[in-house]
């Protein structure tokens, strides 16, 4: 595609990839620097911060943050398929209230939503035995809206005819369901997930509040650690913490074809 | 584009019913318990119990709210705004390249989504700062002969939402671009139309739900974040959520703090219905 | 999926780190059934080591007991949770209160009243602490709003006006380098306070205070909430004149950090640092006693010398010359601090902050 318009496009977007990478490279530099001060240009060049990056202190956290992540992805999409499923094929009363209701928990601030988990679970008596499952519930909640808008959209991308298709041919509706509908939407099932992973692991206002202390999110120990100053070690980690999701969104895409759900070639219809 | 597979109403009602259960015990109930305190009387300090609707006349008509109120939902605007016209090039070219390296700038292009809150506004923060690259840059250009104070501002708030929200609108995009049945276009270049007549006249209107779509995440996002207003803006540019959290956790005054919760919350609503209905998308 | 997702020499390295972390007893780890345990929320940063060391660490120790560390959140913000959760926030020990949060906690009575029947060691703290908060609390810290100026930079301030006013002093080059606090953070209040004073007004009469803030706003530099934020900007010179907790501004001092401590010529307001124990604390007997042991003589010697703040008891007389000559170690000295009414403070507190904001906007 050497035509014109595809070259200016390139670099249209080669300038965007500036603008998206920029920030991040200019933290990941800072954790470069010699001394244990945040310059940049990073003076001098050491990798021991990224070595520091490793420290149980962080590791803790780490694990845990990853930990509250995959179980908040896999409850969310639980939740968010067969809303997904109601909004994109149905029509019922209320549907509108719902899909309202649904994406309530993106438009209000993660620590007002976090306030009133807390205080409604204590007034109907449940606040002190469900510390870690407060925390949980609360990042499923906001992870939510994610969750059923990836798939509602991966449904939507899925014409209805492949299933009237099937069902033609004979296949009763749970056959459909199983060998036409569910391989078709796997990866947009997945690609849920990854968000509603993301989402959480990259939590902050409503981890802050909520969290116990020996059950914190990497995001909160880093917030903590703030107080010591922004240094080295923090970029590194923030890079870190960055690296992680990445990687997994590749490794995803690899072998679950995430992918396809996001650059599908274009060989139907 | 609906195929009904069962036509008994009862199925979208068991599909609903304990998701909808879910949400409506875990955040319906609470977030309305919680904002019902801005009908209470309170001094700032402490709530009497009396019913009232002093707290929205409080917030409703002092400037310094209005202003907050007017600043997020313009912010809102730009920042979806400014998604919709970055993240279109980039997933077309996601979405049409043929480079072995696609999943690996797919990955990249998610990577502001990935990065901390801290990661991004430390980094635009050393961009943007009286000593930062851009007042360098215009500086040794000539442009100016003063560093211009770009933080913190309104701007510097825009530039950093709209880089943490660009992900969303490539994705977004890219979604409806997949969906395109690629026939379409190329009926349209075999009966004469060029690259751009086509993607103006063909691929642009077809493709404009996730335009819609896009738009209206990074909106609602946008309006509700509070790292980046916080770190990039001061105290001369408060949003809504800067505000509510000073209500909630610095000033102790949960009244107050529950009537702007609930203003945002209302009128966020009202504007991504209309806009969604004007769209011509259903909503989420 | 049989595959891991981390990389496998990434994931060896973790296990190895994890293994490590394990031989070492950290005391912020949550220890096992053994020993009693108890939650106690305070500072982050530098006051966390110090308060580790001579405080926590010593407790542990003496009464056999596992203590976690909760250094999540400000005072005010540690208070939002005490609320939300209806006085069971999680910690034990609110140990760095504010006086407004311990008023708070009496009016909505979500802390517990203390008396020298929980915490003996009560009979021996300045005449003053009761009247600086309600029964529930106590006050176990004192300081005072100075201010700190940029030794290199600037002479040294001698009045109130020099900070609130500070081109009438310094000229031009101080645009920019001035710093203010948000209204959330107590010093914020304190200086505006002081503004008020230079204008005739003071706490009952706050007027004056705005117009000085609006003058004061064009030779700003920065404006931060938590008073640890401030402190990269004395470190790289970025702010030469601010108002700053006296411990805290000690402390960086001590560190050799380029700014001096100084009380300006028209006086100064104290802050009684207090602690407190949420009704809803799982362990109210061991938080009473973490309390008692926190307005120990030792541990107050230890504690204050090391973080450059003044003793919450008025019975320690064997403090260095130099401690004694900047700090709070005599009744005299107690009484010619003025410290201003809390529940006037926390009263107007929603005021000053909108007419703040309105100004600042």
């Amino acid at each position: 595609m050497r035509s014109g318009p595809w070259i200016l496009l390139k670099l249209v977007v080669g300038v965007i990839y500036v603008f998206i990478l920029g920030p991040i490279l200019i933290t990941a530099a800072v954790a470069f620097n010699e001394s244990n001060r945040s310059y940049f240009p990073p003076r001098g060049f050491s990798l021991k911060w990224w070595g520091e990056a490793f420290a149980p202190q962080w590791v803790q956290p780490l694990m845990f943050s990853l930990e509250l992540a995959a179980l908040t992805a896999v409850v969310a999409t639980a939740i968010g398929v067969p809303l997904a499923f109601a909004f994109q094929r149905y029509e019922f009363p209320g549907k509108t209230l719902v899909r309202t209701i649904t994406l309530g928990p993106l438009i209000l601030p993660t620590l007002v939503t976090g306030i009133a988990l807390l205080q409604f679970l204590t007034v109907i008596g449940l606040g002190r035995w469900l510390g870690y499952w407060a925390l949980l519930i609360g990042h499923v909640i906001i992870c939510l809206p994610f969750s059923v808008r990836t798939i509602a959209i991966s449904l939507q991308a899925m014409p209805g005819s492949v299933e009237n298709a099937a069902a033609g041919l004979g296949a009763g509706p749970l056959a459909v369901l199983r060998y036409v509908t569910f391989p078709i939407i796997v990866p947009g099932i997945f690609a849920g997930m990854a968000f509603a992973f993301i989402h959480s692991f990259t939590d902050i206002n409503m981890s802050l509040f909520i969290a116990k202390p020996g059950q914190r999110p990497v995001t909160v120990a880093i917030m903590s650690f703030l107080d010591f100053g922004f240094a080295p070690t923090l970029a590194a980690l923030s890079i870190l913490s960055l690296a992680i999701p990445l990687v997994l969104v590749a490794l995803l895409g690899r072998f679950v074809g995430i992918g396809n759900f996001l650059y599908q070639e274009q060989g139907r219809g | 584009m609906i195929a009904a597979v069962q036509s008994r109403p009862i199925v979208p009602f068991l599909l609903v019913l304990l998701p909808a259960a879910f949400l409506l015990f875990f955040f319906v109930i609470p977030t309305a318990f919680l904002l019902s305190a801005s009908f209470i009387e309170s001094d700032g300090v402490i709530m009497t119990g009396v019913w009232t609707t002093q707290n929205y006349a409080d917030l409703l008509s002092r400037p310094l709210y209005r202003q907050a109120i007017l600043r997020t939902f313009l912010i809102g605007i730009a920042v979806g705004v400014i998604v919709i016209v970055l993240s279109y090039p980039l997933a077309y070219f996601l979405v049409r390249t043929t480079s072995p390296w696609r999943g690996f700038l797919i990955a990249l292009s998610l990577s502001p989504l990935l990065a901390s809150v801290i990661v991004r506004t430390y980094g635009w923060w050393v961009i943007l700062n009286r000593e930062g690259a851009v007042n360098t840059a215009l500086l040794s250009i000539g442009i100016i002969d003063q560093p211009l104070t770009l933080l913190p501002s309104s701007m510097a708030i825009t530039i950093g939402l709209s880089h943490a929200l660009l992900p969303y609108g490539v994705l977004t995009i890219m979604a409806s671009l997949n969906g395109l049945n690629p026939n379409i276009e190329r009926a349209a270049m075999s009966l004469g139309a060029g690259r751009i007549r086509t993607f103006l006249t063909v691929t642009l209107p077809l493709t404009w739900p996730g335009i819609v779509g896009g738009f209206l995440l990074a909106f609602a996002i946008a309006i509700s974040a509070y790292a980046t207003p916080a770190i990039l803006g001061g105290p001369g540019t408060q949003v809504m959520a800067t505000l509510i959290r000073n209500f909630m956790v610095q000033a102790l005054d949960w009244a107050l703090g529950s009537a702007m919760g609930a203003i945002l919350l209302v009128s966020s609503i009202a504007l991504l219905l209309i806009t969604s209905a004007l769209g011509g998308r259903r909503v989420g | 999926m049989t595959r891991t997702f981390l990389h496998p020499s990434r994931r060896r390295f973790l296990q190895g780190a994890a293994a490590a972390s394990a031989s070492f007893a950290s005391p912020l780890v949550i220890s096992a059934r053994a020993a009693e345990t108890l939650v106690v929320n305070a500072y982050g940063g530098e006051f966390q080591e110090i308060f580790l060391k001579t405080t926590v660490a010593p407790f542990e120790k003496k009464f056999g007991v596992k203590i976690t560390y909760d250094d999540a959140g400000s005072a005010s913000e540690d208070y939002a949770k005490i609320r939300a959760t209806r006085g069971a926030p999680g910690f034990d020990v609110a140990a760095e209160l504010t006086p407004p949060e311990i008023i708070l906690g009496a009016k909505e009575k979500l802390l517990e009243p203390i008396t020298e029947k929980e915490v003996p060691n009560l009979k021996h703290v300045w005449k003053k602490s009761r009247e600086v908060i309600p029964n529930t609390g106590i006050v176990h810290t004192y300081q005072y709003t100075a201010l700190i100026w940029n030794k290199k930079q600037i002479d040294k301030p001698g009045s109130w006006a020099d900070y609130w006013m500070p081109g009438q002093k310094y000229g031009d080059k101080i645009k920019n380098r001035v710093m203010a606090f948000e209204p959330g953070n107590l010093l914020s209040i304190y200086a505006l306070i002081m503004a008020a004073k230079l204008k005739g007004g003071g706490v009952d009469k706050m007027d004056p205070a705005w117009d000085v803030l609006k003058a004061q706003k064009p030779w700003l530099g920065a404006t931060v909430m938590a008073s640890a934020a401030a402190a990269p900007y004395f470190e790289n010179e970025q702010i030469w004149i601010a108002p700053y907790w006296s411990a805290r501004a000690a402390y960086y001092e001590a560190q050799k950090y380029p700014i001096g401590v100084t009380i300006p010529k028209e006086g100064t307001i104290g802050l009684g640092n207090c602690a407190g124990v949420p009704v809803g604390a799982s362990n109210k007997k061991l938080a009473f006693e973490f309390l008692n042991w926190r307005l120990d003589k030792d541990v107050q010697r230890e504690f204050h010398l090391a973080y450059f703040s003044s003793p919450g008891r008025g019975d320690i007389t064997d403090w260095p010359q130099s401690f004694k000559d900047v700090q709070i170690t005599t009744e005299q000295q107690m009484n010619a601090i003025e410290f201003p009414d809390s529940e006037v403070i926390a009263n107007r507190r929603r005021d000053w902050t909108r007419r703040w904001q309105e100004v600042m906007a």
